[in-house]
């Protein structure tokens, strides 16, 4: 049976790569005695699938993995052994049984990601960043050049970003995700930062601190009914 | 969330910024109390190598286990790290608690190979402390050394407080409870170190004086005070069933070169080669209890959740237990999914047969360590191990599907001729043969692929060939190139590969390993000309090297291709290893005579470790 993991990763587990966060679950899901599935031949390995990658130095309420399970007790045991072989910063937030099927794997059905954006308080101050969101947002279109080693390619960032909003200092973002299109969050406050005066990239600022990220959360279906990866399947 | 040393930015800015969190699973973390010892210990090379290690770990649980010490790790911050701490000045920190080095009370520094001399200077560099043991003052951590460099520490002495010779079981806790005992009567650290020089296998350099004699060999090495004795005797645990051990490993987060659990099942080797250091320093062999390893073993898979799990000694094939150990293991990580990785495994049936369970027999190879090409320099050397051995095992093999084999030999071993060298490829060669004489063409997987590597041998203390002659790099070259045409003109050439390592680096370890203190000089000047990391051949300048070394007039050639005398006194010779220093020299006699001996289990060859009252001299 195929069983969906949501996990959050906080603190210094930031600076943890992705397939360092792998390695860190296939020790943990033995350390845990789960029962779980491997693949044939004279490596096997566990049968296991990331959602999307999450950059270097983000935190995250939204993690996923799904896991062929040969057997399971209850969802909440499942979690309370999976919790036991866990390290600070790290936790699982939730199980969930999945269709079998490919088409429900977490990584293929993706379409946006939810995050939330801090600024440093000394940055916040020097800027009216609420208003100049909303005058950044309100544009209709926001064109942006992408170049890469043989071209440079003109997007419209406006149509990826599909909600957001300031609250108490932090803005949340609602962006496309998945295979078919997407867009960082980085590359989004480059485009605010260019469009609204502030002579910093995303990059740099998301890099020196000046701005941190956490993703809250990835979901799936059509951008007018999205759900929670978390919430697709059904309670162990 | 713990404060990390190291603010945002960088950690965004340096390759794999994992290694210097120090919040791996099974990572230490103690409340700091009044009155605690705080002892780092140092792997002096990047994290991804230091973490592999074994002895680091040992002495981890073991002092960890006392509530009134807190040990953490520390390992060289790689050079992308280096500039920054350089440039923004941040001092060098532990891993746990993420605190200056300069703060603690002792720095132990491990010495596994000569190549991480300057990364010694490194550390101590970033951390703020005085290169010079003599100029550090009674803010400075105890800068404390061990591991197998310390079987001759003299070119580093300059730059240690203390060194520990000997196994960190036995007298550890000594060192730390002398540390307490001095600091609780207000006594400074000068008067610490005389103290502690009474505990057996400690070492302060700065209480010995040396002289040396015209002819530049050292005239005396003598103690300058009465605490100090005439020789530091190595420490050997004897009972190791039982004994400190890491049952609950750290694990990486990241990758490293070997992300596994390691199982020590003994110490020390039976057999005698001539050439290696290990099977001297560590003599006698002890072998730990069957029952106590599958036990740690257990714990070992549970604690970590690793898919690993990896056999360690010198010559697993001689523990004695070898057979139900390795079955039982099978049995133990079939359930689990886990691999077991067996290096240092004679090839014979068993662990044939074993290696078959194991391993794919395609895509991987069997190994002989011959370490000479002729039967007459494998008497020299003492490797018991005949052509007639190597061809039987290798026909073995390939009968249970193998047709990939690796040789490994060393290149410029004493006596070693022209001869020697053509009868290294005769050898491959003969087993390429053997391959196709003896196997039928409809059961040959393939064409046989045969892969030979050879080093440059570096005459090391405390073995028989201390008294050997190196030769210079141009030699070892034109060695190496016969060997390589030789290769080229075999019948089976396609089927033949050989590659030597370079040369560069053995001209240096061969000056580090038979070094004096006149040594320390050139070192800290090649440090201060931005040398480190020798050990990786991308950092490593062999000219700046060479040319350090004229600038401090020092001649490589007296260390290294100087005959030395039987009475010279040898930098090292204060040691006392348990093993004597006429054993090494009838040892040394009887391989210019190219007369083998035999190993401690045929027949005892009175080298001296018996004095320590166990292991295999003590058997049957
Ligand atoms: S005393 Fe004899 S048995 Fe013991 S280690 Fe030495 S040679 Fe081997």
């Amino acid at each position: 049976m195929k069983v969906r993991f949501r996990f959050s990763k906080e603190g210094e587990t930031c600076y943890l790569g992705h397939l360092d966060m792998m390695r860190f679950f296939q020790k943990a899901i033995r350390r845990a005695h789960i029962d779980i599935a491997y693949s044939q031949g004279f490596n096997p390995h566990q049968i296991l699938s990331f959602a999307s990658p999450l950059g270097l130095g983000m935190t995250s309420q939204g993690e996923y993995f799904d896991a062929e399970l040969k057997s399971c007790g209850s969802g909440r045991e499942l979690l309370e052994a999976i919790n036991g072989a866990m390290t600070e910063g790290i936790r699982v937030l939730g199980v969930r049984r999945i269709p079998d099927e490919g088409k429900y794997n977490a990584m293929a059905t993706l379409t946006a990601c939810s995050y939330a954006v801090s600024f440093d308080e000394s940055f916040a101050a020097e800027y009216d960043l609420c208003g100049m969101w909303q005058r950044f947002i309100s544009r209709d279109s926001i064109p942006v050049t992408k170049k890469t080693k043989t071209q440079t390619v003109e997007t419209d960032l406006r149509p990826l970003i599909l909600d957001s909003g300031f609250s108490s200092g932090r803005l949340r973002l609602l962006l496309a995700a998945g295979s078919v299109e997407s867009v960082k969050a980085v590359a989004v406050l480059s485009a605010f930062f260019e469009s609204s005066g502030i002579p910093l990239s995303g990059e740099q600022a998301f890099k020196t601190g000046t701005v941190r990220i956490e993703r809250l959360d990835q979901f799936t279906g059509d951008k007018d009914k999205l759900i929670s990866l978390g919430e697709v399947g059904e309670e162990i | 969330m713990r404060k990390l040393a190291l603010p945002h930015d960088v950690l965004m800015s340096v390759d794999k910024p994992a290694r210097y969190l120090g919040n791996e699973l099974n990572s230490v973390h103690k409340d700091l109390k009044p009155g605690m010892v705080r002892y780092v210990m140092c792997f002096p090379d990047v994290y991804d190598v230091g973490m592999c290690h074994l002895g680091l770990p040992i002495i981890y649980e073991m002092l960890n286990r006392r509530e009134d010490i807190w040990c953490e790790r520390l390992y060289s911050p790689w050079p992308d790290l280096d500039r920054i701490m350089r440039e923004r000045h941040i001092p060098l920190f532990a891993l746990e608690s993420q605190d200056p080095v300069r703060d603690f009370d002792f720095l132990g520094i491990t010495l596994q190979y000569e190549m991480c001399y300057t990364n010694i200077l490194q550390v101590l560099d970033l951390a703020g402390i005085p290169l010079l043991a003599k100029d550090r003052g009674e803010d400075d951590p105890i800068v404390i050394g061990g591991g197998p460099c310390t079987y001759n520490p003299e070119p580093v002495a300059d730059f240690f407080d203390m060194f520990y010779i000997g196994e960190a079981e036995t007298n550890m806790y000594d060192v730390v409870d002398e540390y307490k005992a001095a600091r609780a009567k207000g006594l400074g650290r000068r008067e610490y170190l005389r103290r502690a020089a009474s505990i057996p296998g400690i070492y302060v350099p700065s209480l010995y004086d040396v002289t040396y004699g015209e002819d530049g060999t050292i005239a005396s090495f003598t103690p300058n005070c009465p605490e100090a004795p005439a020789k530091v005797k190595r420490v050997v645990e004897m009972n190791l069933t039982g004994s400190y051990y890491p049952e609950k490993p750290i694990v990486p987060f990241m990758r490293i070169i070997q992300d596994r659990v390691t199982l020590e099942i003994m110490r020390g080797c039976i057999r005698g080669c001539r050439f290696c250091q290990a099977g001297s320093v560590y003599k006698p062999q002890r072998e730990k209890d069957l029952d106590w390893l599958m036990d740690l073993a257990r714990r070992m898979l549970d604690e970590t959740g690793q898919e690993e799990i990896c056999l360690s000694s010198l010559s697993s094939s001689d523990y004695s237990q070898i057979e139900p150990l390795i079955r039982g293991l099978i049995d133990e990580c079939n359930r689990r999914m886990v691999n077991i990785s067996l290096p240092s495994l004679r090839i014979d049936e068993f662990s044939l047969e074993v290696m078959k369970l194991l391993t794919d027999v395609r895509s991987s190879s069997v190994t002989f360590a011959p370490e000479a090409g002729t039967q007459r320099l494998r008497d020299v050397i003492n490797k018991g191990l005949t052509e007639e051995d190597i061809l039987d095992g290798a026909l073995a093999a390939f009968k249970a599907g193998w047709n990939k084999v690796k040789f490994y030999f060393m290149l410029g071993q004493p006596t070693e001729t022209r001869e020697d060298l053509l009868g290294l490829v005769d050898l491959c060669e003969k087993v390429a043969m053997k391959y196709y004489d003896e196997i039928p063409k409809e059961e040959r997987q393939g064409r046989i692929q045969i892969n030979a590597s050879s080093s440059f041998f570096v005459p090391k203390p405390f073995t028989p060939f201390q008294w050997a002659t190196m030769l210079h790099k141009d030699e070892y070259l034109e060695r190496a190139y016969i060997v390589k045409d030789s290769f080229k003109n075999t019948r089976n050439s396609r089927a033949l590969h050989y590659q030597y390592n370079d040369a560069d680096i053995t001209i240096l370890e061969g000056i580090f390993a038979r070094g004096d203190r006149r040594i320390a000089p050139a070192i800290l000047a090649a440090y201060k000309k931005g040398q480190i990391y020798d050990a990786w051949s991308e950092y490593f300048n062999y000219d700046l090297w060479m040319e350090t070394f004229a600038e401090c007039g020092i001649d490589v050639d007296f260390y290294n291709v100087r005959a030395r005398s039987l009475d010279e006194i040898l930098p090292w010779d204060f040691i006392d290893t348990g093993v004597s220093k006429s054993f090494l020299r009838r040892e040394w006699e009887k391989a210019l005579r190219g007369e083998v001996s035999p190993n401690c289990r045929e027949k005892c060859a009175g080298c001296g470790a018996r004095v320590y009252g166990g292991g295999v001299c003590l058997e049957g």
